[in-house]
C-alpha cells in the first residue's frame, strides 16, 4: 500500500500542510499506527481511508493548525515527462497559487485518482461542491501555466 | 479569458497526470515492523524444531542402542571385565573404575587391559583389523 499510493498520499500532505518534511512525517506516522492497530484491513475503501487518515494526521498536528494555508512551493514534487522540469516547476508554482480548498480538490481527484464522490466524503462537502472547486480550481491553474508558458515564450 | 471547455479541461487532465508525485522516503521503522512480522514465525519454528533436536539427542543419550551398551565387554584376551566400561576411557569413568577395584594394581591392570573397541554391525570391520591382515612391505 505504501508502495502503490504513498507518491499521491504525499503530495495530498505536503498540498495541504505546505511542509513537506511535516508531510512525510504525518504519512509514516499513518502507516506505523495502521501496521500496529491494523485497521486498514477492517475499511471497504483502503485507498480513501488512507487519504482521510493523512488528511487527520496533518489537521491534528499543532503545529500545522498555526499556518496560514500557504504553500511552499518547494513542498511537493513531480516527476516530470520528458524532462520537462520547467514544465514541473511552472506546475509546482501554479498549484501554490490556487486557494487551498481548490488544490486539495484537484490533488485528490488527479493524482489521488478518487471520484468526486469519495472527495466529498472525505472533505464532508458534497460532491456537487466537489465537482465545481475541481472546475474552478482546473481551469485557473491552466490559465496560471498558460499565462506561465506565454510569458517564457515572449522572453 | 475565455472559459474552456469539457474536451480542453480534460486534455489538460491527462497533461497533468503525465507529472507523477515523487515516491516518499521509506521508512525504517516500517521495515523494521516488517521484518519482525516475517521473521517472528520463522524465529518460532527455528527454536522448536531446535528444542526436539535437543530433546531427541537427550533420549538417545538414556537409551543407547544395544552395540554400545554399558555392560561389560567380552575381551578374547582377558576374559569377561567385570564393571569395565565399554564407552571411551575418562578420568571420570577411570576414578569409577579404580574405587570399584580391590586394589589398585588390579584397578590399573584392568585400565590398561580393557578394551576401547566397539563391536561393529555385521560385514563390518575397524580400520585397524583390515590394516593388520594386509602384507605391507616396508
Amino acid at each position: 500500500m505504501y508502495r502503490q499510493h504513498g507518491a499521491a498520499l504525499l503530495l495530498f500532505a505536503s498540498a495541504i500542510s505546505g511542509d513537506r518534511a511535516r508531510a512525510q512525517d504525518a504519512l509514516h506516522q499513518v502507516f506505523l499506527n495502521l501496521m500496529v492497530n491494523g485497521k486498514l484491513s477492517e475499511a471497504e475503501d483502503k485507498k480513501a481511508y488512507l487519504f482521510a487518515c493523512v488528511r487527520n494526521a496533518i489537521l491534528n498536528d499543532v503545529n500545522m493548525q498555526n499556518r496560514n494555508g500557504t504553500l511552499d512551493e518547494q513542498a511537493i514534487l513531480f516527476s516530470p515527462p520528458d524532462r520537462d522540469y520547467a514544465g514541473e516547476r511552472n506546475l509546482r508554482r501554479a498549484l501554490a497559487a490556487l486557494p487551498a480548498d481548490q488544490r486539495e480538490v484537484l490533488v485528490l481527484h488527479v493524482w489521488g485518482e478518487l471520484t468526486f464522490s469519495e472527495v466529498g466524503k472525505l472533505l464532508g462537502v458534497s460532491s456537487n461542491t466537489v465537482a465545481s472547486r475541481y472546475r474552478y480550481g482546473l481551469t485557473k491553474l491552466r490559465e496560471l501555466l498558460l499565462a506561465k508558458e506565454s510569458s517564457c515564450a515572449n522572453t | 479569458m475565455p472559459i474552456p471547455d469539457n474536451e480542453h479541461l480534460e486534455q489538460f487532465e491527462k497533461h497533468l497526470k503525465q507529472f507523477r508525485p515523487v515516491q516518499p522516503e521509506p521508512i525504517e521503522k516500517f521495515a523494521v515492523i516488517e521484518r519482525r512480522r516475517v521473521w517472528g514465525p520463522r524465529a518460532v519454528w527455528a527454536a522448536a524444531v531446535a528444542l526436539i533436536l535437543v530433546i531427541g539427542a537427550g533420549l538417545l543419550r538414556i537409551h543407547p542402542g544395544t552395540g554400545r551398551s554399558g555392560k561389560a565387554i567380552e575381551s578374547p584376551d582377558h576374559g569377561v571385565r567385570n564393571g569395565a566400561p565399554s564407552a571411551p576411557l575418562t578420568i571420570r569413568s577411570a576414578n569409577a573404575w579404580l574405587a570399584q577395584a580391590p586394589t589398585v594394581k588390579a584397578g590399573i591392570d584392568l585400565l590398561a587391559f580393557s578394551s576401547q573397541n566397539t563391536p561393529f554391525k555385521n560385514g563390518k570391520q575397524s580400520a585397524i583389523a583390515v590394516l593388520s591382515k594386509e602384507k605391507i612391505k616396508l
